[in-house]
């Protein structure tokens, strides 16, 4: 029954595929994002802690977890 | 879910529900591990509850995938039934679906294996998570058993089930996804290869200076939002439950009346439900993007085209 590209249950599982092999990338990229501005975020929040310094290095973490993230996703979506 | 003998007499309700809803989606307390063990290169080697759901998954898995894999192998029928089936559809549809498209042709057999156990791992400690064990022996120990608080079923009820709503757990893995990018890199191109395919080629040199430390920090990143993703979404759930059922005796105690408690619960009771039947969904859903980001990570260090 899935295995018949004409069934209807074929036809859904072959556009669930591809819908699947089109996201991966895009995927990847949105998390990536999220996650650059989370770990540098972070790491600045602590630095910021140990050196007194606060806010100095959470706002360098933010600024460069923003830069990281929008690279990755700049190199995805502008694939060769 | 106010879990007996632990709560400070007198305080409210509002007080404890945080602190219960925290206490039952962490690990167990480091002081009150299930199985205590002496410490080893400085490290705390007791048996903790995520460390004992980790074994039970890991038996599980070799149960319900592995053995029967096996035995299949070993019978050399070629036509699947019953539960190998099931496994087949899931196996063939992450080394085409996923891995394939990803990684490419060369590599498809190289990595399936990899995907396979993490999806696998995933799965079951995330659906294992869903079923109220440590609860339901709660509820016993607490009218049937009343066990001492030092007693191996007591311990047992301190803290959560679902190994993956565990941060280190999910390190765990990711740091495996970590060093996959780098071996994948490495057999793909070589090893200096592999490092000089982080930056994009031909640009002015200055330009290196900025890119290199960003292409670095990116390598770290992606494991590191694996982790963050897989283990606030799965303990996320959980709150949210528990913070729908909380309602109950919160309105309770706010109007003094037992019936406000009943009424909210035609409610809260109702939507827990709707979002435990969510939870099921999240559940496949985190093991397969976990499987798909891993691939892609993996792919990105085999076909680099910047």
């Amino acid at each position: 029954m899935a295995n018949d590209p004409d069934h209807f249950l074929g036809k859904s599982l072959h556009q669930f595929q591809r819908f699947v092999r089109q996201s991966g990338a895009a995927a990847g990229a949105a998390y990536t994002l999220m996650g650059a501005i989370l770990f540098l975020g972070a790491l600045g929040f602590f630095l910021d802690q140990y050196f007194q310094s606060s806010p100095l290095w959470l706002l360098l973490g933010l600024g460069l977890g923003i830069m990281v993230g929008f690279y990755e996703l700049a190199k995805t979506v502008f694939k060769k | 879910m106010i879990s007996g003998g632990e709560q400070a007499h007198g305080s409210s309700v509002m007080d404890q529900v945080g602190d219960n809803i925290i206490h039952h989606v962490s690990n167990s307390d480091i002081h009150h591990p299930i199985v205590h063990l002496p410490h080893l290169f400085g490290i705390d080697m007791s048996v903790t509850k995520h460390v004992m759901m980790l074994w039970v998954v890991a038996v599980l898995v070799s149960v319900v995938v592995i053995i029967p894999i096996r035995r299949f192998l070993r019978k050399g029928s070629g036509v699947p039934t019953g539960m190998i089936n099931a496994i087949e559809s899931i196996v063939k549809f992450i080394r085409d679906s996923i891995v394939k498209p990803n990684v490419g042709s060369k590599w498809v057999m190289m990595w399936t294996p990899l995907l396979l156990t993490f999806f696998f791992f995933i799965l079951f400690a995330n659906a294992i998570g869903m079923i109220p064990i440590f609860d339901v022996l709660g509820l016993s120990d607490r009218f049937l058993f009343h066990t001492n608080p030092e007693s191996f079923l007591n311990r047992l009820l301190h803290g959560g089930v679902t190994a993956t709503g565990n941060f280190n757990v999910t390190a765990g893995l990711a740091t495996i996804t970590f060093f996959s990018i780098m071996v994948a890199g490495t057999l793909a191109h070589g090893f200096i290869n592999h490092w000089k395919n982080l930056a994009p080629k031909g640009l002015a040199w200055p330009v290196y200076i900025i890119l290199i430390p960003i292409e670095l920090m990116g390598l770290l990143v992606k494991p590191f939002a694996l982790t963050m993703r897989l283990a606030a979404n799965m303990t996320g759930g959980h709150i949210a439950l528990l913070a729908l059922l909380s309602l109950m005796a919160i309105f309770g105690e706010m109007f003094h009346s037992t019936a406000a408690g009943v009424g909210v619960a035609f409610i809260s009771v109702p939507m827990a439900a709707a979002i435990s039947g969510l939870e099921i969904i999240v559940v496949l859903v985190q093991a397969y993007v976990f499987t798909l980001l891993t691939s892609v990570f993996i792919g990105m260090a085999i076909n680099v085209d910047h």
